[in-house]
């Protein structure tokens, strides 16, 4: 029912809302909302999992600091732990619902076509993605580089980052040379293969969620 | 009906890369462009490709293609007319798949659906790869990337396709099918030019060939052809004198796997690189020379085992490791870690493993014979090509690690260059009892020079003393 | 000073957006490192103020090197973006922290009316630190916080926006300055 841009306006949304509340009782609802929608659109359980992992320590750790450290009487900290914690819980999970299924591409894709992005920035940034995995060589490269003169490359020192962006002027010309050698001219007009239609059912769902969530809002009591 | 080029200049930072220079390239014709690395092919073609001035060079003379000229077409109009494919196939695609860079493609002509599937499957069938629509770039080889980018620009309906070193990364059974391909679609009415370094399998197909001589173009007759289709030589390497001596081991292969993409490009069972001297590598494009020489320079993953003194290399602790080896990166701008020519000199003179050798008179001396001199406060990134290479040469031999990995070491120098540079090793490896490995395809220039000749063919290499020049 | 996008541009801001990703994924366990060691001591209301510069440090970048409007907003969207794609530990709200980051770091440039882009610079670490920490008052409930607490948080997040997003933007900026790398632009 709903596109991908509809679906991060959403999400958007709902992050907007719940770090500027304090309730616990909406991150809940909201993150088993998100956990069950994980298993329904049988999303595997092995990438669950792991965002289960990736939850534990920052949500442990935003819960403790707040609840051991935090400024009021015990039962105010442990609630603002509690809220902390779980608020990070439900980041994380409506991140998942969020990415579930999409790729940069088709976001990308969307918010060109819905919000009128330029082809430009579209095209600019899906050709930039391509070189995520050779940043990886490129750094032990650069490191290896380093090491070879006796010199070790510290991340707080500006060479390495120097380093990575001699790698990045090179390959934005040599692409941006063969888009350009394929056609693509800045602001002219192309034809689309696709469409990613705002579906009306789709705005319908967002208004019905966000009235949902003030509802529950207003019931909330802890 | 033709691409023209007349009193042609393209400089870059004022420097003047081409110079006054005149082209014809009909339609129906295949012409071969050569030059060593550094002369300016890159150049001419992206020129006549229209991509300057917008990316960086400043050209004057005129280009036109069938009486347009080139700078008055946008980039959608020309892509219709004149397409490029570039030397490194990584770096020119937009997407991640193949049908998803066409339907990028051709979205730029503003074709509809139809059109577009259609293209794309006519496009795909011509270069043999139908089936690869839904294949994504980083599964293919290096000629699978090549013959894609080539269907991709029959799609979009270029008439005239220039190629700059096509085949740089290119199997040579690839290159074969590749120029047979090409050499089709000029008699279907194609106007094709393809520079390269090595005029192999070219002659029984192109209709004209071109030298590119100081900035400017040279035609070489059809007589003269046969001049550069020279059958290779095989020198045979003087047996080495310390050979019946016991030999040290540098690093020893076993059972050794190196994966490039999904394609096994080495499975070597048993091999030894011995300490001291040069060891030439040779070995066809594209069968995976630069894999090994970054497996063993530790940065590629492999599997099995390799040891170097014994110790696996994946086991050492990265700072020594390279305390002991160094590599010269394809790329000399790799290479580099400060900005001024001066601040690199000054680095490598401060942490040399050889500060007794490389003395300041020495250096001076060195850098006097490489043309070097003078340059002391420009930024490295500034310097030609050529001065990059033997710049680059010059820091990783005065850093003199135990050993020192050279991948094509003589790209982009000139003949005069190239001789210095061979003293310049040879002088180091003498005198400081270096082991080093190189690649490069230029062997008829280094054969002089190296101490033993490994072969490389399909996944393994073997110790031979006949060596191709 | 170019004002129109072309594609190279585009594709190196968003290059610099992929490079910091990465980075900034890496800063999440690191932020739990820092934030278990400080909480030993009581501190670890600091972890985010100590940390929060490198977080911040592509959108300074981007604005600085491509000189443009809208790249420090832009280059630190991207950064989040790819952050969350990655799995970031802080999921779709890294988007907003973006936002905000983005929009905090834009405002330096933009108060010079992107013409002095030094000064937009040290500008930026300052609008940078105030918007962040303005949100932060309400979304981290800093604003319970006792008024010296606050104060000092505030002087060490300007530290850290100082140092990372300031002093070694700079240094890099001007690495690649010297190397003219981009000066026949």
């Amino acid at each position: 029912m709903m596109n991908a841009t509809q679906r991060m306006i959403l999400a958007l949304a709902i992050s907007l809302e719940i770090s500027l509340t304090k309730s616990v009782t909406l991150n809940v609802v909201l993150f088993s909302v998100a956990f069950l929608l994980l298993l329904i659109r049988r999303q595997p359980l092995k990438k669950i999992g792991l965002y289960v992992a990736i939850a534990i320590i920052p949500v442990l750790g935003s819960f403790w600091s707040f609840y051991l450290y935090g400024q009021g009487t015990a039962a105010e900290n442990l609630h603002f732990g509690l809220v902390m914690g779980s608020r990070v819980l439900v980041f994380i999970f409506i991140g998942a619902w969020l990415t579930m299924g999409m790729t940069p591409y088709v976001l990308l894709a969307s918010l060109r076509q819905n919000l009128k992005m330029s082809a430009t920035f579209t095209y600019g940034i899906l050709g930039a993605l391509n070189f995520m995995p050779r940043f990886k060589q490129a750094f032990s490269s650069i490191q290896a580089a380093g090491m070879m003169r006796g010199e070790v490359l510290r991340w707080w020192q500006p060479t390495l980052y120097f380093k990575a962006l001699v790698h990045a002027i090179k390959w934005s010309k040599n692409l941006a040379m063969a888009m350009t050698s394929h056609g693509f001219q800045e602001g002219a007009s192309r034809s689309a293969y696709r469409d990613y239609p705002m579906a009306k059912s789709g705005w319908v769902l967002i208004v019905l969620i966000l009235i949902a969530l003030q509802v529950i809002l207003f019931f909330s009591r802890y | 009906m033709a691409i023209t080029a007349r009193n042609l200049t393209v400089a870059y930072r004022d420097q003047a890369i081409i110079d006054d220079l005149n082209l014809t390239l009909e339609k129906k014709t295949l012409t071969l462009l050569m030059g060593p690395s550094g002369s300016g092919k890159s150049t001419l073609l992206k020129a006549l490709a229209g991509l300057y001035p917008q990316y960086g060079g400043q050209v004057s003379g005129k280009i036109e293609i069938d009486q347009t000229a080139i700078a008055t077409l946008k980039a959608n109009e020309r892509a219709k007319r004149v397409a490029l494919l570039f030397q490194n196939p990584d770096d020119q695609f937009a997407m991640p798949t193949v049908r998803e860079e066409f339907i990028f493609a051709l979205e730029n002509l503003e074709l509809d659906k139809d059109e577009i599937d259609q293209k794309t499957a006519w496009a795909l069938e011509k270069v043999g790869l139908t089936d690869f629509i839904d294949r994504s770039f980083v599964t293919l080889s290096g000629g699978e990337m090549q013959k894609v980018a080539l269907a991709e620009v029959l799609a979009l309906g270029a008439d005239y396709l220039l190629l700059d070193e096509p085949f740089a990364a290119v199997d040579s059974q690839s290159r074969e099918d590749l120029q047979v391909l090409l050499q089709q679609l000029s008699q279907e009415g194609y106007g094709i030019l393809v520079s390269d370094h090595d005029p192999a399998g070219y002659f029984d197909k192109i209709s004209q060939f071109y030298q590119l001589k100081e900035k400017a173009l040279v035609l070489v007759p059809e007589n003269d052809w046969s001049q550069y289709d020279y059958q290779k030589q095989t020198v045979v390497l003087k047996p080495a004198a310390e050979s019946d001596q016991a030999q040290d081991t540098a690093y020893r292969f076993d059972n050794l796997r190196i994966q490039n993409g999904e394609r096994l490009v080495l499975d070597q069972d048993i091999l030894q690189i011995f300490a001291a001297g040069i060891t030439l590598l040779t070995g066809p494009n594209g069968v995976g020379k630069s894999s090994v020489l970054k497996t063993l320079a530790r940065l590629h993953r492999y599997e099995g085992s390799l040891t170097y003194q014994e110790q696996e290399v994946h086991a050492w602790k990265p700072r020594l490791y390279f305390g002991q080896v160094g590599l010269l990166f394809q790329s000399a701008s790799d290479q580099f870690l400060n900005i001024t020519v001066d601040e690199e000199l000054d680095q490598v003179m401060a942490k040399s493993h050889h500060a007794d050798f490389w003395t300041k008179e020495i250096l001076d001396q060195w850098l006097s014979d490489l043309h070097l001199t003078g340059l002391g406060d420009q930024s490295v990134y500034t310097l030609s090509g050529g001065q990059q290479k033997k710049l680059q040469l010059l820091l990783m031999l005065i850093m003199a690690p135990q050993v020192l990995f050279l991948d094509e070491p003589l790209a982009g120098l000139d003949e005069q260059s190239v001789a210095v540079v061979l003293n310049l090793i040879q002088t180091c490896q003498q005198a400081l009892g270096l082991t080093i490995l190189v690649v490069s395809h230029q062997t008829r220039d280094l054969v002089n020079i190296v101490d033993r000749h490994l072969r490389y063919e399909q996944t393994a290499m073997a110790y031979q003393e006949e060596v191709l020049v | 000073m170019k004002q129109k996008w072309t594609l190279q541009n585009v594709i190196l801001l968003a290059l610099i957006g992929v490079i910091f990703s990465v980075i900034y994924w890496i800063m999440d366990p690191v932020y739990q490192i820092v934030n278990s060691g400080l909480a030993v001591i009581g501190l670890q209301a600091f972890t985010n103020e100590i940390t929060l510069g490198v977080w911040m440090m592509a959108g300074p970048l981007a604005s600085y090197i491509l000189k443009k409007i809208g790249a420090g907003f832009i280059g630190e969207m991207l950064g989040a973006a790819g952050e969350m794609f990655l799995g970031g530990s802080y999921g779709v709200g890294t988007l907003l922290s973006g936002f905000i980051q983005g929009i905090g770091s834009e405002l330096g440039f933009a108060l010079t009316g992107y013409k002095n882009w030094f000064a937009g610079l040290w500008l930026s670490t300052l609008t940078g630190t105030v918007v962040s920490f303005g949100w932060d008052l309400f979304k981290s409930g800093y604003i319970h916080y006792k008024l010296g607490l606050l104060v000092a948080l505030f002087i060490v997040r300007y530290l850290s926006i100082f140092f990372f997003s300031g002093v070694l933007v700079h240094l890099i900026a001007k690495l690649l300055d010297r190397s003219k790398l981009l000066s026949h632009e």
